[in-house]
């Protein structure tokens, strides 16, 4: 009788046991997925944002000044937001605006960048009409 | 009498134990079983009600960037910015974008938001709800320094929505900034 007890609590508790961590995993998931989404939201703002500012204002100096909406910073744990402007002069001039977009996971380690980049064109390069 | 005797002592004698399961071992038996028949029941319970929150969870994601891009759209192509009493004293305002020959109204519902499309010559309209656990809306409209628009969104925490468990997938507050007039119709 003894055998057939410790053989059920066995079995029972390697169910819990791995049923339990699978709920676990789950709601990191889900938890990882509500960020990765404000995150993605964060960087389309700022690239609205600064993407379509004057040609002659986007430069590196001005894009360091970007700060992160309070809605992010209070929601994602220690973010770190990169905006960065590398002008390219091959025809068509331009430059190419990059937002990079960081933040912790709950182990403590960083989450990869999130990155969106757009193209801005200078003005006398653009030949009318509407996109 | 010793063929009697042999009789009676055979009727009072115990009868041969039988393979079988004494009262302790059949109620521990069934207690265990009941365990195990209530803790499949939750994990059960749990695991439906954990696809049911995937499934709404991915739908309101899906609403939600559905919003943003049609907003910013909208933004882009619009001529004017305004917001406006709704006609119902209660409910919140209404964000008004002029397009040439249509209007097209932003409304906060309880089910979510509203967007409607008005051709003043036709009319006719066009209508769209985006479905969300919507809480409040509140907009910035642009100022001349600056043309962007900016619309917080504040969902209804689980509680108020009336689930029984925190779900997770959605942010809780969230905002969506746009330009207004990037891409205006001629």
């Amino acid at each position: 009788m003894v055998w057939e007890l410790t053989l059920t609590l066995t079995l029972m508790a390697s169910a819990m046991a791995l049923a339990l961590p699978m709920l676990q995993v789950w709601r990191l998931q889900q938890r990882a997925q509500a960020r990765q989404m404000l995150a993605l939201q964060e960087l389309s703002n700022q690239l609205e944002d600064w993407g379509h500012r004057p040609y002659a204002e986007l430069t590196p100096a001005a894009v360091a000044t970007a700060n992160l909406s309070d809605v992010a910073a209070r929601q994602l744990p220690q973010p770190q937001l990169t905006l960065t402007v590398t002008e390219f002069t091959a025809a068509p001039a331009g430059k190419r605006l990059q937002a990079a977009l960081t933040w912790q996971r709950a182990s403590g380690t960083a989450v990869p960048p999130l990155t969106l980049t757009t193209w801005v064109f200078a003005p006398s390069t653009t030949t009318g009409g509407t996109p | 009498m010793n063929a009697l005797h042999s009789v009676r002592t055979s009727r009072c004698s115990r009868p041969q134990s039988r393979p079988g399961f004494t009262l302790l071992e059949t109620v521990i038996a069934v207690a265990l079983l009941s365990a195990l028949l209530t803790m499949s029941a939750q994990l059960l319970h749990t695991l439906l009600l954990t696809s049911d929150q995937t499934h709404r969870l991915l739908t309101d994601q899906n609403t939600y960037q559905r919003l943003s891009v049609q907003l910013r759209q909208d933004a882009h192509r619009a001529t004017a910015v305004r917001l406006e009493p709704s006609t119902t004293p209660t409910a919140p305002p209404q964000l008004i974008f002029e397009q040439g020959d249509s209007q097209i109204v932003y409304q906060q519902l309880a089910r979510g938001i509203e967007r409607t499309t008005q051709r003043r010559e036709q009319s006719s309209s066009h209508r769209d709800v985006f479905h969300l656990p919507v809480k409040t809306v509140e907009v910035e409209l642009p100022t001349p320094d600056n043309s962007l628009l900016n619309m917080r969104i504040t969902l209804r925490s689980p509680v108020e929505a009336g689930q029984k468990r925190y779900a997770y997938g959605v942010p809780q507050q969230s905002e969506i900034r746009t330009r207004v007039g990037i891409l205006q119709t001629p």
